[in-house]
């Protein structure tokens, strides 16, 4: 074997060692990318035994430099950090609408009560009776905005639901093809770099809107499953998701899995983006339109009883000043199509409301059960009377249930839609109520009995004035928003941990690679120098003849 | 242990972010004067102020009522002591008629002026507010509270009077009905008023037939309607001696809540500009940092 020979193997591969210091160069900033470096091995040996010879060096590998440890961690946290940052912000939005001033209830009633109070010196006066007629519309609007902000987030939540499953499918697309790929591409014990850091950094991606768990197969296709355990890639196929349900379903949008066969509704916090949209929806955006109603509902229920056993300035007894919500629009929500057995629901008493919505569930046999959602207390149960019209009274609401129904299954939500439809229905200021009957116009009896609704403990067993009910469920929210700030910090705080643990372990640094090529250059030279240096004694050696 | 590059620019930018959105934050809590600028900054803290905005309010209310009550009740009393100077002529007059020295011409020019006190009595009794209420007819604010029937006087408004809240426990009482200053239930008509009191007196000045006794019942009528008056005029007057007192501690706790209030929602200036210039210092830093470490590599040393 020749100098020449040996000299040409560690040319080749000290050039590809430099090809491989510049990839990594060139791939410093791209996210995913896992250095690389060759390994090298002596070619095979001449006269094994009696006289050793080497024959040059071969670049028999370029290996990716990765660990299948880390990188799972780093999925787990995207993941996590993805949920708790989504969920963050829209609590966030919600707790700076319920504190500032342009749209706080709290504004509103303290508005409304100031201009009542206004009226009392002189309940005669059309110019203080105009101001309490505008700020009943106020105190309406303030109700509507808020529900129109609420309904707002509800929407974008679908739009958000459907993008990030489109994106989710896309990769999930990818990551199945990329399992096939691999297959094909990796021959020998030369596998395909590039694509193991595409499918990882695809995975990663993934992680962000949904959480998997990932499972490598013996032919190194990964397989990947939802959080609840769900297949979603087995091999190069895999189960799309999508966006079920509307903004005004009982459950809002509901993420499911598509199987070859069936649809496989998703039910809990399934992770990532998904899951921080899902969480919010469920929670914290149904509280907050049931806290709203309940409000709504209660102080129009208030205001317009004691107008109602007064008398205006015109002699006649007195007229509602809000619309009525007793009989609230969409709180019955059959949850199958064979649900027919309530006829009608009904808000009774308006100092008992809860801010929940309530499963009504019929068995075969005609056992009923109600539960209250938001602390999941059965409220009523009992058995059907077989025929007529049952009367189920619960939490000052009462529905009227078909007696011989069965198999039924209902959504109830008395206070649901309270903060939406609350409107003013008076405009004429004289028919404000503010006498007692019989009291003459200058009597303001009535109207100190309406300022007195603002400092009566109207709701939780009389515990709760209007303002403090509002102004715990500001609190309570504001808790929330500080605890799922603190988890998205600390969430992110994980991922930039697990994202330097990846980096620090695959991540390029140009000074080494730098290193790098000044050392293979000099390789270069040096196998370049034996090549002269054979010429060199070949010439000396013709030159003998 | 080895550091990626493309990782080391990441974290450095989101050190530098990080500190920008500190910085942010500081700059709207100082630009603002307040430390909590949405609920989640402090929960506890925001119900606080939440429950101290309500009560202020609540003593808003109540001293926005206090500036109105005040007004009502001072013109109550200048109108009682309208009143109370125009019997006090009266009296006068029926006193000099009384003497027995007085001619015929004298006692009828006495009767003029009775009866002119009169008519202006019965216009300060119906006196109308700026928008047309009347102040001395109970709560029947829209009628007039004495007219003329059939020659006598009778009361046209009801018993009942209009109170309204200065604070969370007291009520002052801001019109008075008429039937109490001007008339005596226990009387027989068709003397049951001051006013038939008066007007009877101008008659028989006019043309005595019983003047002695008929002054001599006029003036207890007048008396005792000074008394009505007086009385009256004492209980709005004291009414007025509450509302001050009343509103001095409005005062007081308006500024205790306000001086609890902003201790809990206003910055501390010193510790936020202080805060701000930490923040401002690690920003600067950081970029130094940034920059002068990203000067160095061992690519600026190949030939």
């Amino acid at each position: 074997m020749s100098l020449t020979q040996i000299a040409t193997s560690g040319l080749l591969a000290s050039q590809k060692a430099l090809n491989v210091a510049s990839n990594n160069i060139a791939n410093a900033e791209t996210e995913g990318y896992s250095r690389q470096t060759v390994q090298y091995s002596p070619t095979y040996t001449l006269y094994p035994g009696t006289g050793a010879l080497g024959t040059g060096v071969s670049a028999s590998a370029v290996n990716r430099i990765t660990s299948s440890f880390l990188t799972a961690q780093m999925w787990e946290s995207q993941s996590i950090a993805s949920d708790s940052n989504t969920h963050a912000q829209y609590l966030n939005d919600l707790d700076q609408w319920l504190g500032n001033d342009n749209t706080s209830l709290s504004k509103g009633f303290e508005q409304f009560f100031s201009a009542l109070n206004g009226s009392s010196v002189d309940p005669y006066a059309s110019s203080a009776r105009q101001v309490v007629l505008a700020e009943g519309v106020g105190l309406a609007e303030r109700f509507n905005t808020l529900y129109a902000q609420l309904q707002g987030q509800a929407t974008m939540i679908g739009q958000q639901l459907n993008a990030a499953a489109d994106q989710a499918n896309g990769l999930l697309a990818n990551i199945a093809a990329f399992n096939d790929q691999l297959r094909s591409l990796s021959t020998g014990n030369q596998p395909a770099n590039e694509i193991l850091d595409q499918r990882d950094q695809a995975i990663r991606d993934l992680s962000g809107l949904v959480s998997v768990n990932v499972l490598e197969q013996p032919d190194g296709s990964y397989s990947l499953y939802m959080k609840s355990g769900q297949p979603l890639i087995l091999g190069n196929q895999f189960n799309a998701l999508s966006v079920n349900g509307q903004v005004d379903a009982a459950n809002g949008f509901q993420l499911q899995l598509n199987t070859d066969n069936s649809e496989i509704p998703i039910t809990g916090d399934p992770g990532g983006v998904i899951g921080g949209l899902i969480t919010y929806q469920s929670e914290e955006l149904v509280q907050a339109r049931n806290e709203l109603g309940r409000l709504a509902v209660l102080v129009s229920s208030e205001i317009n009883d004691q107008l109602q056993a007064g008398e205006d300035l015109n002699g006649n007894s007195g007229a509602a000043l809000f619309n009525d919500l007793k009989t609230p629009v969409g709180a019955v929500m059959a949850m199958d199509i064979s649900s027919t057995a309530i006829s009608a629901l009904t808000i009774v008493n308006a100092n008992q409301l809860q801010a929940s919505e309530y499963d009504f569930r019929v068995d075969n046999s005609g056992n009923y059960s109600l539960v209250r959602r938001y602390d999941g207390a059965q409220v009523a149960s009992g058995i059907l009377s077989g025929s007529g019209t049952d009367i189920i009274a619960f939490d000052g609401v009462e529905i009227s249930v078909d007696g011989a129904a069965t198999d039924q299954l209902y959504r109830l939500s008395p206070v649901r839609y309270g903060a939406r439809e609350i409107q003013t229905s008076l405009t004429d200021p004289a028919a404000l109520a503010f006498s007692a009957p019989a009291g003459g116009v200058g009597d303001n009896s009535n109207l100190l009995e309406l300022l007195a609704i603002q400092s009566k403990g109207l709701l939780n067993n009389g515990q709760s004035t209007l303002m403090t009910a509002y102004s715990g469920f500001v609190g309570d929210i504001a808790v929330q928003t500080a605890r799922i700030k603190t988890e998205a910090d600390g969430g992110q705080a994980l991922l930039s941990q697990a994202e330097a643990a990846v980096s620090t372990y695959s991540g390029v640094n140009l000074d080494e690679e730098a290193a790098s090529i000044l050392r293979f250059q000099q390789l270069y030279s040096a196998n370049a120098r034996v090549i002269s240096v054979a010429r060199t004694t070949f010439d000396a050696l013709l030159a003998m003849f | 242990m080895r550091i990626s590059t493309g990782n080391f620019n990441r974290v450095m930018l989101q050190v530098m972010q990080q500190t920008m959105t500190d910085l942010a934050k500081t700059s709207d809590q100082l630009s603002t004067g307040k430390r909590i600028l949405q609920p989640s900054d402090d929960a506890i803290d925001t119900v606080k102020i939440l429950h101290l905005n309500n009560e202020l309010t609540a003593i808003g209310q109540f001293e926005n009522n206090i500036s109105s009550v005040t007004g009502w009740l001072q013109q109550q009393d200048a109108l009682y002591s309208g009143m109370n100077d125009l019997l006090l002529r009266a009296r006068d007059l029926l006193l000099q008629a009384s003497n027995g020295t007085q001619s015929n011409a004298d006692l009828k020019s006495f009767a003029t002026e009775l009866g002119s006190l009169n008519e202006s009595l019965l216009s300060l009794a119906n006196y109308q507010t700026a928008d047309g209420q009347y102040l001395f007819s109970g709560t029947t604010t829209n009628q007039q509270p004495v007219v003329q029937s059939v020659g006598d006087y009778a009361y046209n408004g009801n018993n009942q009077y209009r109170q309204v809240a200065i604070s969370g426990s007291a009520q002052v009482q801001i019109t008075q009905p008429g039937n109490e200053l001007f008339f005596d239930n226990s009387a027989t008509p068709p003397l049951d008023s001051i006013f038939d009191a008066l007007t009877t007196a101008v008659s028989e000045l006019n043309n005595p037939v019983n003047l002695p006794t008929v002054l001599a019942d006029t003036i207890v009528w007048v008396d005792a309607t000074m008394e009505r008056i007086g009385s009256a005029q004492t209980r709005s007057g004291s009414d007025l001696n509450l509302v001050d007192r009343v509103s001095e501690s409005h005062a007081d706790i308006r500024l205790f809540a306000e001086q609890l209030k902003s201790g809990i929602e206003n910055i501390d200036m010193v510790e936020a500009t202080t805060r701000l210039n930490q923040q401002q210092l690690i920003l600067s830093a950081s970029q130094q940092v940034y920059a002068s470490i990203k000067r160095l590599s061992l690519f600026n040393y190949f030939a």
